[in-house]
């Protein structure tokens, strides 16, 4: 231990701290009377500092959360250089890192208290179904770049790590009530105190209701708003002084409005959502320089999504369906009134059949009937990791690990059934610093996938430490992302049920169109080379981060995934060069900066993988705090539009807000939020030629927030 | 003339080595008087109206070095144990008690003299102040305190943050003493200061919310909050804030605190001396007081991973006493 430990008086000292008989091995003036007090912060529970961490990382605390007025994850995710984030409606949020895809984005690692929260069924993240509230986040930390060697696949263009508070960090009772334009109106109340000397809890319930856009993407009648109801505990116990375990548990219920997808549908396709997760983390100090933690959680998700269609009876034939599951592009020639050609010899006997059982209808093809319909699924992940921190020395440290995935979707629309996956991880990163200039650190994240195959991440980087100040980074990695379940798994139809009319005597089926995976996609690589600045003067109250880059995406899957247009392959490529930067700028307790700063050039053999995409975005926020409690608040937030059908985004909030305490304990803490947006409208591409459009009639916001601390 | 020429000779160079005379004598004369004062002042020590007498209750390492590093101080001062020694009628005795139980004792035996407590704590001492009668007027009580100035404290926190920076202390009902002294001593480093005070009925957790949008806490040793049941919460839930703890001894920036100032056994016996010296000279006993020589100690794991700069001016943050040649 580097400490310059030299112990003088401090053994009398502690005799009078600590009430016990004066002893002598309380006054010997030697190492030993260490024992008498054990290290608390062991270097393995210390974090890295931003000189030694091999990327660039941005951390968003929950003071910033508060004083900024930012209501929602995505919000606070704007204060990343390079983040791209778009509204597309209410509760549908497409982020992506560096832009790219929109469409589907999913090559970003979520993690909530090291919980994966993406998606099973596709690797999306629903950012409105996170199953903890904004008031219970103590800090986001954004490791920006690709970061597969640590956390694994979906990591390969950044990874998010959500952090909860510590039951604790927080005491006493919270009572938070939120109202606003877009009716806006949240409730969040928590709870925390002790279950005997070793247990610690926290208890939050939230009812969060939000009313989306005034024009909402597809018939402009601006449903998409959202209802939820989330319950998060979590318990802390010490087991010892040098064990603990923190159990979670959480539950999230409500209701998603959602326009209709296409003209057929007659009912709003709303999605009922219910999920829950249960987290448990052991840490077993075994030394100050040895630590192991085992991590075992689980997450379920059910999502109910049906809705009423009326359609012509051709498309609900059984032979129809038949040559759909054959060959999707058969069928959709037939529909559009013209012969098929080019198929296997078994096509072009289903095809025969197909136009025969149409005939038969006569008229009756062209009737409508009206059927139900759903795309309901169900995810199931449970997931186990064990993870050994080993200090060797002041100049080696070393983290392994090995994990145990299995995923799960149940879903007759998506797969035809349940699909499964099995996913078996190792990791290790050694850190070495073979002198105080220099810190290397290599590492490597290897994955077995049943669905897939195996994948290699490795990273190697290294800092030099010109002098206390200042740090430059060096660092290659390269990244695999496994393809999820819907791209290597699907078996996507939409069965129908409740017929208006019996069809041929039936009163239940399936729609034509079937799409179904290719079964062969690999996983989608990167490889990213990066040369980053640290510069940290805290004579000036500065920590200032740059970093020029270049991604190279190979292997992508960039098609659209849609049952009516479903060719996944690997053939596509992407390169994103760029240089970006964010100043924290605090010059006393009362004022602080934040400032970021993107610059990304985009190439891509697919216009997909530019749906997403800005040259220069970044995001200005500025706060003071003043006599008497009062906060103030500025914050500015600029994405561009450099591709097609992307609208530019651009905002500004004002937030005052004020403490008032009354007694020792208790706090009441009115906030006022306006908010401006330079662009009502949010546009994106959904094919070529065609794009959405979500909008507010309104370019001015205004939120109210009280809560009561006791 | 010969004769007056040879007499001018002769006085002019009488006169000359008389002047030269004249200034060695100067000379020699002031190096008399210095040695004479020291011979004096030693002899204060010795010989005047003063018994010396170290009292201490144990005989460890620690305890035996501090008394071996007085003795070269106070060559005639006895050491005791435990009954301190019937003091002579005719001279004031001063007893410098190493350690709270050492206190103590000398403070329900002493008739007469002077007490000084040192390597004891201001809370203890306060605390066996209170535990005991009050004193005859015959006897003069003050201490060095083992902890760490606050002063030096503060000025330590805007070393380490290279600017001024709140501060907070966490009092408890034992050491509402120190908050007029906290005050002052932050007025005097221009340091922003919040005082939150905890009870034990109260959970710890709460006086730790109350505190945590303040930058640095500093801990002082005060056993209603810095013992070993709340050490572990109150280090883990600073660190996860980015909050710094400053203070109080070398034990808990080992344990997590950032940094402390801290005092060796010769600091403070070098503060006993002087302490004593100026009141043979004046006749008047300085107030109790927290040590003025110090050295500084830095957790640089913590600082590190706190992403603070910690400089050669942060480590070489010290004054030490002037050694005396013999």
């Amino acid at each position: 231990m580097p400490c310059t430990v030299r112990l003088a008086i401090t053994g009398l000292i502690l005799s009078a701290v600590f009430p016990m008989p004066l002893q002598a091995s309380e006054t010997e003036f030697d190492h030993n009377i260490d024992q008498s007090l054990p290290v608390v912060l062991t270097p393995t529970r210390l974090r890295q500092s931003l000189a030694d961490v091999p990327a660039s990382v941005t951390i968003i605390t929950s003071e910033m959360i508060e004083r900024y007025g930012i209501k929602s994850i995505p919000d606070a995710l704007r204060l990343v250089p390079g983040m791209a984030v778009t509204q597309i409606t209410g509760s549908d949020y497409r982020i992506n890192y560096h832009g790219t895809n929109i469409l589907f984005p999913r090559r970003m690692n979520v993690l909530l208290d090291g919980m994966s929260v993406y998606g099973l069924r596709i690797a999306r993240v629903d950012w409105k179904l996170l199953p903890a509230a904004i008031e219970d986040i103590e800090r986001i930390e954004v490791t920006r770049g690709s970061n597969s060697a640590a956390y694994g696949s979906n990591s390969m263009l950044a990874v998010i790590n959500i952090i909860t508070k510590h039951p604790n960090e927080v005491s006493g009772t919270t009572l938070s009530s939120t109202v606003g334009t877009q009716h806006t109106a949240k409730g969040m109340a928590r709870y925390s105190g002790n279950f005997g000397d070793a247990t610690s809890f926290r208890m939050t319930f939230e009812r969060d209701v939000d009313g989306g856009f005034d024009y909402a993407s597809t018939q402009g009648l601006g449903h998409d708003s959202r209802r939820i109801n989330r319950l998060n505990i979590r318990s802390l116990t010490e087991l010892s002084h040098s064990q603990s375990l923190d159990l979670q548990a959480s539950f999230l219920q409500g209701t998603v409005e959602s326009e209709f997808v296409d003209s057929t549908q007659r009912t709003l396709p709303d999605i009922g959502v219910q999920n829950y997760s249960l987290n448990a983390t052991w840490k077993n100090s075994l030394s100050s320089n040895h630590e192991m933690k085992i991590q075992a959680y689980t997450t379920s998700g059910d999502f109910d999504q049906g809705w009423g269609s009326c359609l012509p009876a051709a498309y609900l034939l059984p032979e129809m369906a038949a040559l759909g599951r054959s060959n999707p592009s058969y069928v959709k020639t037939i529909l559009a009134g013209r012969v098929p050609t080019g198929g296997t010899p078994q096509d072009n006997v289903l095809a025969a059949a197909a136009l025969s059982a149409i005939k038969a209808l006569g008229a009756g093809a062209k009737s409508t009937i009206c059927v139900d319909a759903n795309q309901d699924f169900t995810e199931r992940r449970y997931d186990v990791e064990f993870q050994d921190t080993y200090i060797f020395s002041d100049k080696v440290r070393m983290v392994n690990g090995v994990g145990l995935r299995y995923d799960s979707v149940n879903s007759q629309t998506y797969f035809g059934g349940r699909v499964s996956n099995s996913i078996w991880r190792g990791f290790t990163n050694l850190e070495y610093k073979p002198s105080s200039l220099v810190s290397i650190n290599a590492g490597g994240f290897v994955e077995h996938d049943n669905v897939t195959g195996t994948g290699f991440s490795p990273r190697l980087a290294l800092n030099t430490h010109l002098n206390e100040n200042n740090t430059v980074r060096f660092l290659v990695s390269k990244a695999v992302r496994m393809p999820d379940l819907i791209e290597q798994r699907a078996n996507w139809t939409y069965r129908t049920t409740n017929y208006s009319t019996p069809l041929n005597g039936a009163t239940e089926g399936s729609f034509a169109l079937t799409a179904r995976s290719p079964g062969n996609l690999s996983g989608e690589k990167s490889f990213s080379k990066e040369i980053g600045y640290l510069g940290n003067f805290p004579q000036y109250g500065i920590l200032f981060d740059a970093k020029i880059f270049e991604d190279e995406l190979t292997n992508l899957i960039s098609e659209k995934l849609q049952n009516s247009d479903f060719v996944p392959t690997n053939n596509n490529w992407t390169r994103l060069r760029g240089a970006e930067f964010q100043v924290t700028y605090s010059p006393s307790d009362r004022w602080s900066a934040h400032l970021a700063y993107s610059n990304l050039s985009n190439a891509s053999s697919s216009i997909f993988e530019q749906t997403q995409y800005a040259k220069q975005s970044g995001a200005l926020g500025i706060t003071h705090s003043a006599d008497d409690g009062w906060r103030y608040a500025l914050a500015m937030y600029h994405y561009g539009a450099d591709t097609q059908g992307q609208s530019n985004y651009g905002r500004e909030d004002l937030t005052i807000s004020k403490i008032f305490r009354v007694g020792k304990n208790v706090a009441v803490i009115p906030s006022f939020t306006i908010t401006h947006l330079d662009n009502r409208s949010s546009t994106y591409l959904v094919d070529v030629g065609r794009t959405r459009e979500s909008r507010f009639n309104d370019s001015m916001q205004y939120f109210a927030t009280l809560t009561l601390k006791f | 003339m010969p004769w007056n020429s040879a007499g001018n000779a002769v006085r002019y160079i009488f006169c000359r080595i008389s002047r030269v005379f004249k200034r060695i004598s100067i000379v020699v004369v002031f190096l008399i008087l210095t040695f004479a004062v020291e011979l004096v002042r030693a002899e204060r020590h010795d010989t005047q109206s003063y018994d010396f007498q170290i009292v201490t209750t144990d005989d460890t390492g620690a305890t035996k070095k501090i008394v071996e590093d007085l003795l070269k101080k106070f060559p005639s001062a006895q050491t005791t144990s435990d009954s301190i020694n019937r003091h002579s009628k005719t001279k004031k005795t001063v007893f410098i008690a190493i350690g709270p139980s050492a206190f103590r004792s000398v403070l329900s035996q002493a008739r007469d003299g002077v007490i000084v407590s040192a390597f004891t704590s201001s809370q203890a001492y306060h605390a066996i102040l209170e535990s005991m009668p009050e004193q005859p007027r015959t006897v003069s009580v003050t201490a060095i305190y083992a902890e760490p100035s606050p002063l030096l404290q503060f000025r330590l926190a805007s070393m380490l943050f290279k600017r001024p920076v709140k501060v907070a202390a966490i009092l408890s009902n034992k050491t509402t003493y120190l908050e007029p002294v906290l005050q002052h001593m932050a007025s005097q480093s221009r340091t922003d200061l919040s005082i939150e005070y905890y009870g034990t009925t109260e959970a710890l957790n709460r006086v730790l919310t109350r505190v945590a949008d303040v930058p640095v806490i500093l801990a002082t040793p005060d056993s209603t909050l810095f013992n070993a049941e709340n050490i572990h919460t109150i280090l883990v839930t600073t660190y996860r804030r980015n909050q710094v703890v400053i203070g109080f001894s070398a034990a808990l920036v080992k344990a997590g605190a950032l940094a402390s100032t801290y005092s060796e056994i010769e600091d403070i016996n070098a503060q006993v001396d002087e302490l004593i010296a100026d009141y043979e000279v004046s006749g008047k006993l300085a107030e109790p007081q927290f040590p003025k020589y110090f050295s500084t100690i830095v957790n640089e794991n913590v600082a590190r991973s706190l992403n603070m700069v910690v400089d050669d001016s942060i480590k070489n943050f010290s004054r030490k006493p002037v050694v005396r040649q013999p």
